[in-house]
């Protein structure tokens, strides 16, 4: 039983910073239902420093499909998507509102390294204001910082829509099949989940 | 290092029109213009470079002095 | 016909300057919306893309008809831009901009109500009409806004913006294409439920049937089923819900702002049955969308 509910409203955290100190909550102290892990608030991170666009929210599961995903609802549609056709998600991620390459590149990175991750699967719904090629450019930015080849690292890239000749261009140059808007966001899944065995 | 984007940028053209330098740097929305090393010329930002956006904002204002090219075509 | 919007709406871009607006002004132009104007306090007297920049709204106003503005500005300057917007009589008001505290969006929404402004979002990508009116940056420029948005007989209803293009997609791969979709925004507290929307497409004789991608969290989807009922509706009306895998975490956000399961009707599962209940159809997939339309729709 409870006595009391409070729903605390992260957007608006920095206007009640006096009461929450008072009653002791830490700076990154969201009060979700645990405590938040070290890969998850690594994302919170990434995208407090870079106003430009989003990455988040960044969740940490114990699956081995390294999920950079997006948007809002698409991520949710998606994570559904690969846990019907059997896969497990080793994050929660949600690109949007068009992030820049170098946030691309450090999610990219944080999943990428991310023990017991060994590939991604890059996927979004068909995106309007968030752009295929500068997603493109930021992943595979950040697999060759880590000195991988991307072709080895990504299992599918799926992200139709706003500047999708580009992303495509740029995903042939290092040999990375790109999907087109007729690969459903089930089919896309599920390709992730054969490939990842 | 810049992967995918190459700003070309001519500093004898930019130089010869009055406040261009300023305008390419208040025009381009991802910085990668900034002023120098002479007066009214403008040095590329490097660490910017990959986050073009493509806009052509810089190129409309000086189609002459600049020229930003896709290293993946 | 149209919802909302029609071949002549004319409309600004509050914070046109930015990375994001310059983006989406560009890719309506070439789609053939007519933005009259722009507004970048310090920044007037410039022109974007062939768009004059004003310093404030009303300077435009003063000037011309303007039936809509965009608002995609900083966080901390979104609710008085509104409010600019609203005080300058403009009725329809879309903001993009994400992240706006519930108790700022509420403000602005009563404030829209009392002027007799719709709202449409925050946190939303605007409005479409395919091949008549791009209002907002739903879809990308406009060789890829065509492929996803073609002209047909379903109405679009859907929280998120991105899903708004992925179920247009799917729409219009399958010959039915689009009448009008609209991205209401994924917040908590938004301008135009489904529930205050779904009049517009009843009367709309282009749309045949709706459809409406939904989240976790709110009562949106338990207000529409009601409306559907009580209404009579003649609209056939199919329903997506991601998030299903959220069920089985009660408590933690992901996906929008709005998207939490804290009570029984926040879940996927009893908005699924409240809507089945009020005879909507809801898809597995987004691909058994277009499926289960023809068949409500006898096509």
């Amino acid at each position: 039983m409870l006595d009391v509910e409070a729903d605390l409203e992260i957007e608006a955290r920095h206007r009640q910073r006096p009461m929450l100190d008072e009653l002791g909550f830490a700076k990154d102290d969201l009060r979700q239902v645990r405590e938040p892990t070290e890969f998850e608030l690594e994302g919170a991170r990434i995208d407090a420093e870079d106003p430009r666009g989003i990455i988040s929210p960044i969740a940490e599961f114990d699956g081995n499909i390294g999920l950079v995903i997006g948007a809002g609802g698409g991520s949710l549609t998606l994570t559904d998507a690969v846990r019907k056709h059997g896969g497990r998600p080793a994050n929660y991620a949600a690109i949007g509102g068009n992030p820049s390459v170098d946030k691309a590149r450090r999610l990219t990175k944080l999943v990428l390294t991310k023990p017991g991750v060994d590939k991604i699967a890059v996927m979004s719904n068909v995106v309007s204001n968030t752009r295929a090629d500068l997603v493109a450019r930021g992943v595979i930015k950040g697999i060759t910082e880590l000195g991988f080849e991307p072709a080895d690292k990504i299992l599918i890239f799926r992200v139709p829509g706003a500047w999708e000749a580009d992303a495509a261009k740029i995903l042939e140059k290092y040999g990375v099949e790109y999907c087109d808007r007729t690969v459903s966001i089930s089919e896309a899944a599920r390709r992730a989940v054969e490939k990842v065995g | 290092m810049a992967m995918f984007i190459r700003v070309d940028v001519d500093n004898n053209i930019v130089e010869k029109t009055a406040g261009l330098a300023d305008k390419l740097v208040e025009v381009c929305p991802v910085k990668i213009f900034k002023p120098g090393p002479q007066p009214s010329a403008v040095e590329v930002v490097e660490e910017n470079v990959d986050e073009c956006t493509l806009c052509d904002l810089c190129m409309q204002a000086s189609p002459k002095g600049i020229r930003v090219v896709k290293l993946y075509e | 016909m149209a919802v909302i919007v029609h071949e002549d709406f004319q409309f600004i871009v509050q914070g046109i300057t930015g990375r994001e607006a310059l983006n989406f002004t560009r890719e309506c132009l070439q789609y053939g919306s007519k933005i009259i104007g722009g507004v970048t306090p310090g920044k007037g007297g410039r022109e974007v893309y062939g768009v004059p920049v004003y310093d404030t709204v009303r300077e435009i106003t003063e000037k011309e008809r303007v039936d809509g503005t965009v608002i995609t500005v900083p966080l901390a300057f979104a609710p008085d831009a509104a409010y600019e917007a609203i005080d300058a009589g403009i009725k329809e008001i879309i903001i993009i901009t994400e992240g706006i505290p519930r108790k700022d969006a509420s403000a602005i929404v009563e404030y829209a109500e009392l002027h007799g402004a719709r709202m449409i979002g925050p946190n939303c990508l605007g409005i479409i009409v395919p091949d008549v009116c791009r209002f907002g940056s739903l879809g990308g420029p406009a060789v890829d806004c065509r492929k996803a948005f073609k002209p047909g007989v379903v109405g679009v209803m859907s929280r998120s913006g991105g899903m708004t293009t992925e179920i247009c997609n799917a729409l219009t791969l399958s010959g039915l294409g689009v009448s009008t979709a609209i991205s209401i925004g994924g917040d908590p507290v938004i301008g135009s439920t489904y529930a205050d929307l779904i009049p517009l497409f009843e009367a709309d004789e282009d749309t045949k049937a709706v459809v409406v991608y939904s989240e976790p969290g709110g009562t949106a989807e338990a207000e529409l089923a009601r409306w559907t009922q009580e209404n009579n509706s003649r609209l056939p009306i199919v329903a997506f819900v991601a998030g299903r895998f959220m069920d089985e975490m009660p408590g933690m956000s992901f996906g929008h702002a709005g998207t939490v399961v804290n009570k029984k009707v926040d879940s996927p599962a009893d908005k699924m049955r409240r809507m089945r209940e009020a005879g909507i159809s809801v898809a597995e997939e987004i691909g058994d969308i277009p499926n289960l339309v023809r068949e409500r729709i006898g096509n």
